[in-house]
């Protein structure tokens, strides 16, 4: 038998739902949430200028005279406020929604791309690898969209707790990839795994704790806008 | 009569549940090895299952005050998490939700939107359901 409610009165209870209803909504309705503020933009509307080529439908663009690689992402607003290893992972990769930035093109055909442009991968690292720093060719990335009218260095859009400059390299990788199919197309610290990484951190730095790294919601637009990442041999 | 009791009880014991789920979400999600190995926003559809079974076999005593606790229980968890930063606790409460719903391309502000009314649902069936259990036992 389900227990008479408990107050003594309508009234009161009429009145403890006003205000749970007040609090849920104030609590919820103030704040203006990191996301907000920013420029709205069309998810499906590529960055300005000369990234035109970019988009979602044609997510991966190589050029091999510039020597250069770009890849159609969008920002997860989630990474704002939780630490992540993944810099840029494909968005069907099993680590597809673990990324600071949920890319459209995958991590195969971002490998074939960058042998493409003649980058020369590392492959130095094994999966039970521990402190070990990335090799490879150095890559140069950057990042833009629509309304940042510049290119940025991809340390300003992502924290790292240890403030250690960010050393993009072709880590390689290419079976682990395709077997694992994470989908990782960049990660933060050195990663056996991902197609790229940072060999400023070794390999389990962020696993053990010695680094955090988070999206830079100051600098990065707002949760699922479109961001054009360029990769670049140095 | 009865019936109508009944569609309130099982939607009050999945909405309980869906609360339930994302607290334990929420808290789960920060042990950091597990949220980038595991999808722990499931946890919220598992609460919106084992919700109606539990009601079903148990009955609930007062339910405003347990539907209300939910509620509450997920914006304390998820100020707790975020050291009352409420901006970052609404992020947080949106991106779990699209992770439970299996709704990866919905916007964080949906999301959130959902939460609210899913919340304030919550409280409104709750209070329906209170009343009509009240009138049971007179």
């Amino acid at each position: 038998m389900i227990k008479a409610f408990n107050f003594r009165s309508a009234g009161k209870t009429m009145v403890c739902i006003t205000l749970l209803m007040t609090l849920i909504l104030v609590l919820a309705g103030c704040g203006g949430g990191a996301d907000q503020g920013k420029a709205n933009q069309d998810p499906g509307t590529p960055a300005a200028g000369k990234n035109t080529e970019v988009s979602k439908a044609n997510p991966l663009v190589v050029d091999k005279e510039a020597k250069t690689v770009k890849v159609y992402t969008e920002v997860n607003g989630k990474y704002f406020v939780e630490p992540t290893r993944h810099g840029i992972v494909f968005k069907d990769g099993s680590n597809g929604n673990k990324s600071i930035l949920k890319a459209y093109a995958n991590q195969n055909d971002f490998y074939n791309a960058l042998i493409e442009i003649n980058a020369k991968p590392g492959n130095n690292l094994q999966l039970t690898s521990t402190g070990v720093p990335v090799e490879g060719d150095k890559l140069n990335v950057t990042v833009t969209w629509a309304g940042a009218n510049k290119e940025l260095p991809f340390g300003e859009i992502v924290t790292d707790s240890t403030n250690r400059p960010f050393d993009i390299r072709f880590g390689g990788n290419q079976q682990n990839a395709k077997d694992k199919n994470t989908g990782c197309i960049l990660c933060l610290d050195s990663c056996p795994v991902g197609i790229t990484s940072n060999a400023a951190h070794p390999t389990k730095d962020f696993d053990s704790g010695k680094a955090r790294f988070y999206g830079n919601k100051d600098v990065l637009p707002q949760d699922g806008t479109p961001v054009i990442v360029t990769f670049k041999v140095q | 009569m009865y019936r109508r009791e009944n569609i309130l009880r099982v939607l009050y014991h999945v909405l309980v549940g869906f609360h339930t789920g994302l607290v334990l979400a929420l808290l789960c999600a920060q042990w950091t090895w597990l949220e980038l190995r595991v999808n722990t926003g499931m946890l919220i559809l598992l609460g919106c299952l084992l919700g109606p079974v539990y009601g079903l076999r148990k009955n609930a005593g007062r339910p405003l005050l347990r539907g209300s606790f939910a509620v509450l229980a997920v914006l304390g968890a998820g100020l707790l998490i975020t050291q009352g930063d409420v901006a970052a606790m609404r992020i947080l409460v949106g991106a779990m939700v699209r992770e439970g719903m299996f709704l990866p391309d919905l916007s964080l502000q949906s999301a959130e939107l959902i939460f609210r009314g899913l919340g304030l649902l919550t409280i409104l069936v709750a209070a329906v359901y209170s009343r009509a259990a009240a009138k049971k036992v007179k």
